[in-house]
């Protein structure tokens, strides 16, 4: 169970490249394929990239927007400001002028009447005759977004060639005219851009290894087959709905079996079905998803049938803000279905723990013999992300007490399924073995699963189950500390936070303020000695969650009589950006740590995606 | 030499707890019947059930099986099915659980017509929650639910599982287990999804569909020479309970069709089935699109 991150390289390093391009446009503009390509172009020259988009839940109308974060180093998270923006329509330019920084560029649609707007003087503004270039280039209008993207390499100085590979592999399969007009849309922008302003920055590809630039989604996806996920049932729901579009994709590739189901109920039930049957499978879906297959959570729990769930968090309650983020269904994950019973919570912060905590999950549904969530977010599941590589040598396909070549059975008697064993988990056979015929089921049962109402029977069962978490939390480890050992200040997070807490660990660190981090993966069961031996040296915590109550806050209290000095709390539908924990924490220090003990944080750029018509667009 | 398979093979120690006189009797013998008749191992069979008086059954018959959750029945079958193609898969509901809470399972699975068969404990009555209206209670019908009469129009199985895509379609009667027995048989040996809807007397909280009231209005399709294959003559033999105001209730095959099953159609498991697939997998190809 071991969490890759190379966070400590840039920690360590006083000072690091940062270049942020927000690209923004109508929606259905086809912003999300241009940030895709533009940040190829940068993990193909070894940067670090994290391209994080926004959207609201509409397919027309309304502003999309992506933000694309380069650095040299390996992980990144959203910034408040944007050196280079790109914008498509007239809003992308009311709702990111201010963003962007002194000495930044605009390029805009030259149809874009910008003369209402004020911009600052410093900021460099492009106009990009867009639909001229694409003429004289011999492309066609669906290619503007390849002028849109050497437009922007222009503007960085970063080499255009770089581009005409990410096209070439884009588009190859579409033949080579396709491939050829591509590329002289990308030198048209490249060139005009060129001619009209000097470039704003310089940035040349980097002499390492280029990184993949993957999905979080995709990357759960990954981490499962690799550990042998064979079948998967899922109903779509954002931002769940990348991880079913991606194994339906590779579906005949990884010789596996993906089910679209008529609703969560039911994806939950193939999932458990075909985990009973003795096949590795998994769900997926977000909260109201979730909600739907609570019933199914005890039915695993009481039957003992491993299962994994890929919890996929957006604002809620209910509706919510479906595309949007937050971490609001951590409790609801640990309290699903009546009745006690136990379960996994594992949250992956990063991309590389999205592949190999998505495998661990497997393990631990199968060696416990219980239902299993990994609880991403939209943040972390529909961003890209650059990555060295997964760590593929860490995963082990691990199915726990399988039971094979049993002696015949007595006449008219079953395989004792459930036996009562020291750890609490009882060999299972899958269906089709020769005597370990048993009934799997949702009733309290005897050792052979048939029905039983005995109150000693019941007693013992209910022991059995519970006593796994003892052997469980031998295997969960501590949580991380990214950082200094001996901080003044610690950030405490879990999932998707510990990507800004780790840029504010830099902007500490820029400061001269000695700060660190403590990360969690593994959310539940909580194990108090290890969660204590990290947090107790901890002089000024701060604990940072993305919802509106401290959810992990109160099951650390709960489960490990812990308690942050400070909540910072965020649910407006982004994540925290580095900059805001950065700011808080520092008006804290100045304070001396008397602040209100809780801090909740609201945007600066409080704009909304979801209806430009009210700021008269 | 060759063991036979007899309907004892498949009884199990415990005392079936259902109410004397049950339909479920009859029922569950014409099950092991069928499954002895065809010669299925107990382990190559799993019987998956949801909760309601029938969903004791699959304690009850010596296979694998799978008690899961009211109306769920389905889509824990299908699962199965699909995860291992090697399976005789039997999903039983009862009408509650089938018609009532699991019907959009009922509606879909239809469609993808999946090798699986799933027997219907039809009662027209809640049972194991103590007498309350079923979506099969005929109109006019007193239960603790419709203290003043059904005023619900009932649901029609067969019609729907015609119209729906199944492609066998049946009704048996708990009261004749030797003429249920075959209709089972012809489901499971039958390649994509069947149902038998089965007409079972609930002795307790029905008063009104007893033994008496099925022997005197049940008649066999196949003594009317019925054509399963013919679609629209099976239509009106659905309706005909209905329109006859419930004087005939045909049982037998009313429809029959052959068409690939779901799992035909996936190439992942046309070698062998995913259960038996290696979990090892080389992921370097898939990488090649994000580089």
């Amino acid at each position: 169970m071991r969490a890759i991150s190379h966070a400590n390289d840039q920690i360590d390093k006083d000072d690091y490249m940062k270049l942020t391009f927000r690209i923004g446009a109508q929606a259905g503009a086809g912003v999300m394929v241009t940030g895709r390509m533009l940040g190829k172009c940068f993990t193909r020259g070894g940067y670090g990239v994290l391209a994080y988009p926004e959207y609201p839940s509409l397919v027309r109308g309304g502003h999309n927007a992506y933000q694309i974060r380069i650095s040299d180093n390996g992980v990144s998270s959203p910034l408040t400001k944007c050196d280079v923006l790109l914008a498509l329509n007239k809003d992308a330019i009311f709702y990111h002028k201010d963003a962007v920084v002194d000495s930044g560029i605009i390029v805009y649609d030259e149809k874009i009447d910008i003369s209402e707007f004020k911009i600052k003087n410093k900021i460099e503004e492009v106009a990009l005759p867009i639909e001229k270039l694409l003429k004289d280039a011999g492309a066609n209008p669906r290619m503007a977004n390849a002028v849109q993207i050497g437009a922007a390499l222009a503007a960085i100085d970063y080499p255009i060639e770089i581009f005409d590979k990410v096209l070439e592999d884009e588009f190859g399969r579409k033949g080579k005219e396709v491939v050829k007009k591509n590329i002289a849309a990308a030198r048209a922008g490249y060139d005009f851009v060129k001619s009209k302003a000097k470039p704003v920055r310089d940035v040349k590809p980097l002499s390492r290894k280029r990184r993949m630039l993957v999905g979080g989604n995709e990357a759960l996806a990954l981490g499962a087959v690799k550990a042998g996920l064979k079948f998967y049932a899922a109903y779509p729901m954002t931002p769940a709905s990348s991880i079913l579009h991606y194994l339906f994709a590779k579906e005949r590739e990884f010789n596996i079996v993906v089910k679209q189901t008529e609703d969560e109920i039911a994806a939950m039930h193939y999932a458990i079905g075909a985990n009973y049957a003795g096949v590795r499978g998994a769900t997926g879906t977000s909260g109201g998803g979730f909600a739907l297959m609570t019933e199914a959570m005890g039915l695993a729990g009481l039957s003992e049938t491993p299962v994994t769930v890929f919890l996929v968090q957006r604002v809620g309650p209910s509706t919510g803000i479906p595309t949007w983020t937050e971490q609001g269904d951590i409790r609801f994950a640990l309290h699903a279905s009546q009745g006690d019973f136990l379960r996994c919570v594992i949250a992956p912060g990063d991309i590389n723990e999205c592949f190999s905590l998505s495998a661990e999950a497997l393990n631990i549904a199968d060696k416990y013999q219980i239902p299993c969530i990994v609880a991403s977010d939209k943040f972390l599941s529909e961003s890209y992300f650059s990555t060295e590589g997964f760590d593929e040598k860490s995963v082990k396909i691990e199915r726990g007490k399988i039971a094979e070549n049993l002696p015949a059975l007595a006449p008219n008697t079953r395989f004792e399924r459930y036996k009562i064993t020291e750890d609490g988990v009882s060999p299972r056979p899958f269906p089709g073995t020769k005597g370990g015929n048993y009934v799997a089921t949702s009733y309290e049962h005897d050792e052979t699963g048939f029905s039983t109402e005995s109150f000693s029977m019941r007693k013992a069962q209910v022991d059995k189950r519970a006593v796994k978490q003892e052997y469980l939390l031998k295997e969960i480890p501590a949580p991380k500390v990214y950082g200094e050992k001996n901080a003044e200040i610690t950030l405490v997070a879990w999932g998707s936070m510990k990507l800004p807490a780790l840029e504010a660990l830099h902007r500490f660190k820029q400061d001269g303020i000695s700060a660190n981090l403590v990360h969690f993966t593994f959310l539940y069961p909580l194990d108090e000695k290890k969660v204590k031996s990290v947090l107790e040296k901890s002089k000024h915590t701060i604990m940072i969650e993305n919802n509106s109550t401290g959810q992990f806050t109160g099951m650390l209290k709960q489960y490990c009589s812990w308690e942050p000095d400070f909540l910072m709390l965020k649910y407006t539908g982004r994540p925290f950006y580095a900059e805001e924990i950065f700011e808080e924490v520092s008006k804290l220090k100045k304070t001396g740590y008397k602040g209100k003990k809780e801090i909740r944080v609201l945007d600066k750029e409080d704009l909304e995606y979801y209806n430009p018509q009210r700021y008269g667009l | 030499m060759i063991m036979s398979v007899t309907i004892k093979d498949f009884d199990v120690k415990e005392k079936m707890q259902w109410c004397p006189g049950c339909g479920n009797f009859g029922l569950i013998t014409a099950v092991k019947g069928a499954l002895a008749d065809l010669g299925k191992k107990n382990e190559e069979v799993v019987m998956v059930t949801g909760i309601g008086c029938s969903g004791k059954s699959s304690h009850y018959v010596n296979t694998y099986g799978f008690e899961s959750l009211h109306g769920r029945t389905l889509p824990v079958a299908s699962a199965v099915k699909l995860a291992n193609t090697d399976l005789t898969v039997i999903a039983e509901g009862g009408d509650g659980d089938g018609y009532g809470i699991g019907i959009q399972h009922f509606i879909h699975i239809m469609r993808r017509n999946y090798d699986l068969t799933y027997l219907v404990h039809n009662n027209e009555i809640y049972g194991l929650t103590t007498g309350q209206a079923s979506p099969t209670s005929l109109l006019g019908m007193k239960t603790k639910t419709t203290p003043w009469g059904v005023i619900e129009t009932p649901f029609n199985p067969i019609l729907s599982a015609i119209n729906g895509g199944a492609t066998y379609v049946a009704r048996g009667f708990a009261g004749e287990p030797a003429h249920l027995k075959e209709l089972i048989k012809g489901a499971i040996e039958h390649k994509g999804f069947s149902i038998v809807d089965i007409f079972q007397p609930c002795v307790t909280f029905n008063k009104l569909n007893t033994y008496e009231w099925f022997r005197e209005r049940v008649y066999k399709l196949e003594d009317e020479k019925h054509d399963p294959k013919n679609k629209k003559a099976a239509l009106e033999k659905a309706e005909e309970d209905t329109k006859s105001d419930y004087k005939k209730c045909p049982i037998g095959l009313f429809y029959k069709e052959e068409k690939p099953t779901y799992e035909d159609l996936l190439p992942q498991i046309k070698d062998k089935p995913l259960v038996k697939h290696g979990l090892k997998i080389d992921l370097s190809k898939a990488y090649d699109e994000f580089m």
